[in-house]
């Protein structure tokens, strides 16, 4: 973060050899006490598990952590499974912003989180990587329709692969669709993804400084309330 | 755009053409490779050829090929066509493209189908590698197209986007086990990935491609210089190993 001029970062855990949300958020919550103005915790659960409403309603009652994250792929749910309705109704209840790990074939395709998104009007959803992780970028289509068709959903830019001319940051951005340029997010879902790559892609994309500096900075600032 | 810090870089993937929301002109394809330090690139159509969708796109194509030396032509087909082999043959005849460019998804063809295997083995008769679409989408998986390197054994196989997001692995090892399998690095989102495959397949079957200009090609080369291999290396992927296979065919 410091080599890169990142201030803050929104960090969750990965899936816990254990299996063990409990313990894996209790560590993010540690080091987000540690590092209070650096660090800002997402609560992950799997609905599939008993217990993880009342995880969930643990870990979102501390300051340190700013919205829910789940990961229908590795927890094998549907993002419309009711088990996960569940959460996001703990969500909307808590105000809550809910990070679904998107793209995903079978389980979170962007317009399965549209879908989501649409039924919990009061929730604040955030698509990872936009949705898009096809090498073909035919996912864009779908992933441009939930953003302008939805209010609610935001996306976040790690590993989209269509940043150049025309491309889908660009898009979001100049449609404006509900809002839809203070939609966009910065990601760069280290360490899987490059913070050196993920950055260019938003430095480099067809779009103005003011719109940049607000998928940087202030549309994050404002959507996790920092 | 910022510039990268290697020049006389070689794009083995990129486009130009129109096709839905993808308006995409040479010039801005050149601006773009101008911007980055790369002197030559792959240029490849978005419509496979000749196109009854765009009528025009065979002729856009041409033309882009004839007005800039800055292009290598990549003849994108459908198999199924019953024009592409004499197409393909005549444009290499008269030194127009200087390769196949094959979408298995968007041509709804099986890459070890009949068709695909005859134009594969007709392109490699003609001297010509094949860039095939691989990765996270039907039709285009690694092992799928690792057939038509087995079957076509003569054939140079280019694996674009070296399996894409989820199909890396899978891509390295086809090229581990096949001789005649290299790898592009367009799109495939993960630097270390690079590393890994340049470790297990050897770094010059390693080519640099961009997709540009819809994917920014300044982001791609970050990816190269990102991924952990010597100046060198980084230098043959960008800059030699393309070039080495295109004279060797």
């Amino acid at each position: 973060m410091n080599k890169f001029g990142i201030a803050r970062s929104i960090i969750s855990c990965f899936t816990p050899p254990d299996l063990s949300f409990e313990k894996a958020n209790t560590i993010i919550e540690k080091i987000t006490r540690e590092n209070r103005t650096r660090f800002f915790g997402v609560v992950r659960v799997d609905p599939r598990f008993d217990g993880a409403k009342r995880i969930l309603r643990k870990f979102l009652r501390k300051k340190s952590f700013v919205a829910v994250s789940l990961n229908p792929f590795e927890q094998a749910f549907k993002v419309g499974d009711p088990l996960a309705k569940e959460i996001y109704e703990l969500a909307e209840e808590f105000d809550c912003p809910v990070l679904l790990e998107s793209g995903f074939p079978i389980v979170s395709m962007p317009l399965q989180v549209s879908e989501v998104a649409k039924e919990f009007r009061k929730v604040d959803f955030i698509m990872t990587h936009s949705g898009q992780l096809m090498a073909s970028g035919q996912s864009e289509y779908d992933s441009l329709r939930a953003m302008l068709e939805n209010g609610n959903l935001y996306c976040d830019t790690s590993q989209i692969i269509l940043s150049g001319l025309g491309g889908f940051i660009e898009q979001v951005v100049r449609a404006n669709e509900k809002n839809s340029r203070d939609r966009v997010i910065f990601g760069s879902n280290s360490p899987m993804g490059d913070v050196s790559v993920e950055l260019l892609r938003v430095k480099s994309a067809n779009i103005g400084e003011i719109e940049r500096n607000r998928i940087f900075s202030e549309n994050a600032l404002k959507l996790f309330s920092l | 755009m910022s510039k990268s810090e290697f020049t006389g870089i070689i794009d083995a993937h990129a486009h130009s053409d129109r096709k839905f929301s993808w308006q995409h002109s040479p010039e801005q394809l050149l601006n773009m490779m101008k911007e980055c330090g790369i002197v030559r690139s792959v240029l490849t159509s978005y419509w496979d050829l000749p196109s009854k969708a765009d009528p025009k796109a065979l002729q856009r194509f041409e033309t882009a090929l004839k007005n800039h030396d800055e292009f290598i032509g990549f003849l994108r087909l459908n198999p199924n066509d019953p024009v592409a082999e004499t197409l393909l043959a005549r444009m290499a005849g008269e030194k127009i493209v200087s390769g196949l460019k094959l979408n298995p998804m968007t041509s709804g063809v099986l890459p070890t189908s009949g068709n695909s295997l005859k134009l594969v083995a007709a392109s490699s008769e003609l001297g010509l590698p094949v860039l095939f679409h691989s990765g996270d989408d039907p039709f285009s998986n690694p092992l799928q197209i690792e057939k038509v390197a087995i079957d076509c054994p003569e054939a140079s196989i280019i694996m674009g986007h070296m399996g894409g997001f989820f199909y890396v692995e899978e891509a390295i090892r086809v090229a581990k086990r096949n001789s005649n399998v290299y790898l592009e690095t367009s799109v495939m989102p993960y630097p270390e990935m690079i590393r890994l495959a340049a470790k297990s397949i050897g770094v010059e079957k390693i080519f640099f491609g961009s997709d540009a200009p819809g994917v920014n090609s300044i982001v791609e080369i970050q990816k190269i210089i990102a991924s952990g291999l010597s100046k060198k290396e980084q230098e043959n992927i960008l800059c030699k190993n393309f070039l080495g296979l295109i004279s060797r065919s």
